[in-house]
C-alpha cells in the first residue's frame, strides 16, 4: 500500500473510533473534491461517515481556519498538516480556542503539489519545497512516519524569494505593485487565514474609514502590507493565502520575506513552541531595535 | 445591444500564424484587450503587442465584465465643499476584446437587463457596451468545469459579436456578423469553401459541455429556501468574493465617496452579497448574518429571483466560480444537491 | 403598490445628483439626534424634475462623506422637499454637520408610493413609532391637505415614542391633535415629570383605540419589534393582510434596482418598494 493510502486508512480508523468513543463530535477533514487534484473541507459527525476523509498530496487547504466557526462542538478532531498545526499553535496562544475543546490529528506531510503548476511531474508548492516542519508541533495522535519524509535542505531559500530579497527596496515595492495589480479584492486570501480573525477587519470599517472601496494600488497595497504587518511574528507559514488567491498573486513573496526577518530580528519561529509568547507581543530590552527609524 | 441585420457578409480566412499581425493592425487604432499568460492561467488586459495575446487556456479567470462595469469606476469628480460636479473623461480609442466565448457573450445579455433595462437606463454601462467591438470565438472542446449547455448556450454561435473566429486545421475562419465586425477584417482574404465545408462539419461534431439537469430550477429552488442543506453546504464556505467577483453575470455594486486630497470622486466598486457588511444597516442591524444566509442569497438571487424578474438565469456556466473557489464549493454540486432533495425519486 | 413612472433620463447619469441648498434646520429630537432639513434645488430644472409623492425617498450625498438613502417626509402639497434625518452613521452625520446656506446632492425622487388610489373613500388608521412617523408624515400631511382631505373618510393617528423628548414634528401633532377632522392618540413607553398624557407601548395603544377594520387601511412604520406587534394587533381587529400598508428599510445605494442591496427575494426596495402590503410581506423571505 502506498504511503498516502495508509495514512488515509489509518485516519478513517482512527476518525471513525475517535467519534463512535465520543471523544469528539466532530471533525474537520479532508473530503473528495468535485475536480482531479482539489480536496474539500468536511465536516464528519457519525462514525458511519468517517470514510468520506481523504488524505493526499493535494490536502492544501488550512482546516484551521474553520475552527472559530463551530462553536456548538465541544470537542473537535482536527486534521493538521505541520504548517497548519502552527497556526492552530498560534491560535491557542491567542485564547481564540481553547487546547481542551480540540483533539488534534496530526499528519506528517511531505509537501502538497502545487495545482497551478502544468509541468511533469508535478511539483510541490514553493511554500513546501523548503518546509521544515513536516511533523505537526502540537498533536493527539500522529498519523504517518516522519522517517519516510526525505531531508530537505534548509539553507536554500526558494529562489523566487531568494531573488525578491536580492531587490533594493524601490525594485522590491515595483515587484510588489506588480504582484498586487491582479488584486480584485475578494479577500479570500484573509478569510483562508485561521490568523486573521478580526471581528472587523481594518478595510471593512467606515469610522474612521481606513481605505476606499476601488481598486487604487495604494489601497490594495495598504490591505496587503497591514496584513502582512499584522501577521508578523505570528504567520505560520501555511501559504493557505497564496493558494487561495483566483489572481495567482504570490503573496509569499510578502509573507515569507516578513517571517524571515521575524526569524532573524527576534531568533523567533512562530506557531511551534505553545508556551513561548508570539514575537510581537512580547518586549525586551534585548531586542533589536534598528528596524525603529 | 449591438443588433445588426447584416447576416453572414461573408466568411474570412485569418491562418493562426498571422494572428499577431492582426492584432498588431487592430492596435493601431483600437484599445484591444486581449488573454495574457500569468502564473498557470490568463487573464483579460489591455495588450500593447500581439504577441501579448494568450490563447493556451479556453477562459481567461476574470470575465469580460470589467469592462463594462469596472471594479473601480469614477461616475464624477468633485471638490469637497464646492458645489459642482465634474464628469469622468472617457476613453478616447475605441476597445475591442478577443477573444470573447459565447458564455461571456450570454452574461452580457443578462447584464444588458439589468443596466439597459427600461424603467432605469444606466447611462455609464451602455455607453461602454455601445463602444465596444466583440470578436468571438467558438468552443469546439469544452474544458471540464464548462457547463454551458445547461442553459442552451451553443458554444459555436457568434450571434452578439461582431466577428466570430471558429478555429479550423491551422487557420481561423472568421463569420463577419455586422458592419461593425466588417470594417476590422478590410485586409483579409475570404475563407475557401473547402474549408468552410470543413467548419461546418466540426461545429455539427462539436463536443458539448455538462448539462446539469435543472429542470424548472426556478421552482425547485422555492421550495429548498428553508432547507437545511444550506448550512450544510454553506459550512465550508468562506464568505469571500472570489466566485462573485471572477462571476460574468454577479453585478452588485456599491457607491462611496473617495477623496485625495483636494479632488473627491463618487466612486462605483464591486460588491458582494457574500460579505457579510453587504447588508448590514447604519443601525447595526443586519438581515443576513450567517453563511448560509448569504450563499443561499447568491444562488437563489441566479436562478430564482432574476429569472422572475427579467426570464433569464443568471448563470451562464462559464465555471470561472468552480475553479477559483478557493474550498471547491461547486456551484454544479449545490444545484444538483438541491435539485435531488426536492426530486428524491428521480435518478 | 403604485409603481411611479420613471422620469427620462435616458442619456444622463443615473447617479449624478441635483444640488440643493439646505434653507432651514429643525431639531426634532434633541434626545434622538434627529433633524429635518428643508432644501430647494439650486436650478429649476432639478425642481421641476423632483416630482414626488408620499412614501418615496430619496438619496441624499454629501460630497466627500457619500450617499445615503433618506425617506421624503414632507408631502408634495408643500413648496420645499424635507427630510427628517437621524444621526446614525457616516452619511448623516455628514448631514448634520451642515448648517443653512450649505449644499447638498439629491437624487431621486425614487420607489413607489403609498396607495393613494385605493385608500379613497377609506378610513385611514396610522400607527407609527418614534421615527417611524417621518414617511408616514408625508401622507398625512397629503391626505389633510384642503384639496384631499375629501377622498378620505376617518383619519386616526396613533403615535408614540420612547420618552416626550423623542417626539417628532411636535408642531404637526398639537394641530392633527386640534383638527376636528383627525383623531389624534399619542403614548410614550417612559413617561417623565413634565408629562400628562398617556404611558404605554404603542401596540397597547393600539388595542385601546381599537380602530374598525371594515372599509379601512391601517399604515404602520416604527421600529421592527414594534412592527412585530402592531401586525398582530391589527389582525387581531380583524384587518386582512391586504389592508396593512408598511415600508422596508434596506442598505440602499444606487436606488434604481441596480446595485443589488436591497434585494428580498424577487423584489429589489428600492424599486418595488419601500411601500409594502402586509400581503406582500408575508410572501417574501424573513430578510429585512
Amino acid at each position: 500500500m502506498e504511503l498516502e493510502n495508509q495514512i488515509e486508512h489509518e485516519l478513517r480508523e482512527r476518525a471513525q473510533q475517535l467519534l463512535a468513543e465520543n471523544v469528539v463530535d466532530l471533525i474537520i477533514g479532508y473530503g473528495r473534491g468535485t475536480l482531479p487534484n482539489r480536496v474539500t473541507p468536511v465536516f464528519i459527525r457519525k462514525p458511519q461517515d468517517a470514510n468520506m476523509l481523504v488524505w493526499n498530496n493535494h490536502c492544501q487547504l488550512n482546516l484551521v481556519s474553520y475552527l472559530q466557526r463551530m462553536q456548538s462542538s465541544s470537542k473537535i478532531g482536527i486534521v493538521v498538516k505541520g504548517c497548519d498545526a502552527r497556526s492552530l499553535v498560534g491560535l491557542i496562544k491567542e485564547k481564540q480556542i481553547s487546547r481542551d475543546r480540540l483533539h488534534i490529528i496530526g499528519i506528517v506531510c511531505d509537501g502538497i503539489l502545487d495545482t497551478r503548476a502544468t509541468g511533469e511531474p508535478p511539483i510541490p508548492y514553493a511554500s513546501c519545497q523548503h518546509c521544515e516542519v513536516n511533523v505537526p508541533p502540537l498533536y493527539d495522535i500522529l498519523i504517518g512516519s516522519p522517517d519516510e519524509i526525505k531531508p530537505k535542505k534548509p539553507s536554500e531559500l526558494d529562489a523566487e524569494l531568494a531573488a525578491f530579497e536580492a531587490l533594493s527596496p524601490a525594485e522590491r515595492w515595483k515587484a510588489l505593485e506588480q504582484e498586487f495589480s491582479r488584486c480584485i479584492r475578494c479577500y479570500a486570501c484573509r478569510n483562508a487565514c485561521p490568523l486573521c480573525y478580526c471581528e472587523e477587519c481594518f478595510v471593512d470599517q467606515t469610522q474612521p474609514k481606513w481605505i476606499s472601496e476601488g481598486t487604487h494600488p495604494s489601497d490594495i497595497m495598504i490591505y496587503h502590507l497591514v496584513r502582512a504587518l499584522h501577521s508578523a511574528g505570528r504567520c505560520g507559514e501555511c501559504g493557505a493565502c497564496e493558494r487561495a488567491c483566483p489572481m495567482g498573486i504570490k503573496l509569499r513573496l510578502l509573507t515569507q520575506k516578513v517571517s524571515r526577518d521575524v526569524a532573524e530580528l527576534f531568533q523567533d519561529k512562530p506557531g511551534i513552541d505553545l508556551e513561548r509568547p508570539p514575537a510581537l507581543h512580547t518586549f525586551s530590552t534585548d531586542d533589536d531595535n534598528s528596524t525603529f527609524l | 445591444m449591438a443588433k445588426d441585420s447584416t447576416k453572414h457578409l461573408t466568411s474570412k480566412l485569418l491562418p493562426k500564424k498571422n494572428l499577431e499581425q492582426f492584432l498588431d493592425a487592430l492596435l493601431k487604432q483600437y484599445d484591444v484587450i486581449a488573454p495574457v499568460e500569468q502564473n498557470g492561467f490568463s487573464r483579460y488586459q489591455k495588450i500593447t503587442r500581439g504577441t501579448e495575446c494568450c490563447l493556451k487556456y479556453r477562459l481567461p479567470r476574470n470575465s469580460i465584465k470589467e469592462f463594462f462595469l469596472p471594479q473601480d469606476e469614477t461616475l464624477f469628480f468633485f471638490e469637497p465643499g464646492a458645489a459642482s460636479l465634474s464628469d469622468a473623461p472617457s476613453a478616447k480609442r475605441e476597445p475591442i476584446i478577443f477573444p470573447v466565448r459565447p458564455c461571456d457573450v450570454r452574461a452580457l445579455t443578462i447584464l444588458d437587463a439589468v443596466f439597459d433595462d427600461e424603467q432605469f437606463s444606466d447611462s455609464y454601462y451602455v455607453e461602454k457596451r455601445r463602444r465596444m467591438r466583440l470578436i468571438g470565438m467558438a468552443c469546439l472542446e469544452p474544458d471540464d468545469t464548462c457547463f454551458c449547455e445547461t442553459f442552451d448556450i451553443n458554444s459555436t454561435d457568434g450571434t452578439g459579436c461582431d466577428l466570430f473566429l471558429t478555429e479550423v486545421e491551422d487557420s481561423y475562419i472568421i463569420d463577419v456578423l455586422t458592419t461593425k465586425g466588417k470594417t476590422l477584417i478590410k485586409t483579409l482574404a475570404d475563407a475557401p469553401q473547402e474549408l468552410i465545408q470543413k467548419k461546418k462539419q466540426q461545429v455539427a461534431a462539436r463536443r458539448k459541455s455538462q448539462s446539469l439537469k435543472l429542470a424548472e430550477v426556478q421552482n425547485f429552488l422555492k421550495q429548498c429556501f428553508e432547507s437545511e442543506l444550506w448550512e450544510e453546504m454553506a459550512a465550508k464556505c468562506l464568505s469571500c468574493g472570489a466566485c462573485a467577483f471572477l462571476c460574468p453575470t454577479c453585478h452588485c455594486f456599491d457607491i462611496t465617496d473617495d477623496v485625495a486630497g483636494k479632488i473627491g470622486r463618487r466612486l462605483r466598486s464591486w460588491d458582494c452579497c457574500m460579505f457579510p457588511k453587504f447588508t448590514l444597516h447604519a443601525s447595526g442591524h443586519n438581515p443576513r448574518t450567517k453563511h448560509a444566509q448569504r450563499l443561499r442569497q447568491r444562488i437563489m438571487h441566479k436562478f430564482s429571483y432574476f429569472p422572475e424578474n427579467k426570464s433569464l438565469i443568471a448563470c451562464v456556466g462559464c465555471g470561472r466560480c468552480v475553479v477559483a473557489c478557493p474550498v471547491n464549493l461547486d456551484i454544479r454540486e449545490i444545484l444538483s444537491t438541491l435539485a435531488s432533495s426536492t426530486h428524491p425519486a428521480s435518478p | 403598490m403604485k409603481k411611479v413612472k420613471p422620469h427620462s433620463q435616458k442619456n444622463q447619469s443615473q447617479y449624478k445628483p441635483s444640488l440643493a441648498r439646505i434653507i432651514a434646520i429643525e431639531v426634532e429630537s434633541a434626545v434622538r439626534d434627529t433633524r429635518t432639513f428643508t432644501l430647494e434645488f439650486l436650478d429649476d430644472a432639478a425642481r421641476e424634475q423632483f416630482q414626488y409623492l408620499p412614501g418615496q425617498f430619496a438619496e441624499l450625498s454629501v460630497a466627500g462623506a457619500g450617499e445615503a438613502p433618506i425617506s421624503i417626509t414632507s408631502s408634495p402639497t408643500q413648496p420645499h422637499p424635507e427630510f427628517c434625518i437621524k444621526r446614525m452613521g457616516v452619511v448623516t452625520r455628514a448631514i448634520h454637520n451642515l448648517s443653512v446656506g450649505d449644499t447638498i446632492g439629491v437624487r431621486g425622487p425614487y420607489g413607489n408610493t403609498f396607495p393613494l388610489e385605493t385608500m379613497e373613500g377609506k378610513n385611514i388608521i396610522f400607527v407609527a413609532g418614534g421615527i417611524g412617523l417621518a414617511p408616514l408624515r408625508s401622507l398625512i400631511i397629503y391626505m389633510l391637505d384642503a384639496q384631499h382631505r375629501s377622498r378620505y373618510k376617518d383619519i386616526t393617528i396613533i403615535y408614540g415614542a420612547r420618552s416626550p423628548g423623542d417626539f417628532l414634528f411636535k408642531r404637526d401633532l398639537k394641530q392633527w391633535a386640534q383638527r376636528q377632522d383627525v383623531t389624534y392618540h399619542e403614548t410614550v413607553d417612559k413617561a417623565d415629570e413634565t408629562y400628562t398624557g398617556k404611558e404605554g407601548f404603542v401596540p397597547q395603544l393600539l388595542e385601546e383605540v381599537a380602530p374598525k377594520s371594515a372599509n379601512a387601511i391601517a399604515l404602520t412604520c416604527g421600529p421592527p419589534i414594534m412592527i412585530k406587534f402592531v401586525l398582530q394587533g391589527l389582525t387581531k381587529l380583524g384587518f386582512t393582510p391586504d389592508q396593512i400598508i408598511t415600508t422596508l428599510e434596506m442598505r440602499m445605494k444606487c436606488g434604481i434596482g441596480k446595485c443589488g442591496r436591497c434585494n428580498i427575494g424577487p423584489y429589489y426596495v428600492c424599486i418595488d418598494g419601500p411601500v409594502f402590503s402586509y400581503r406582500q410581506i408575508l410572501g417574501m423571505p424573513q430578510e429585512y
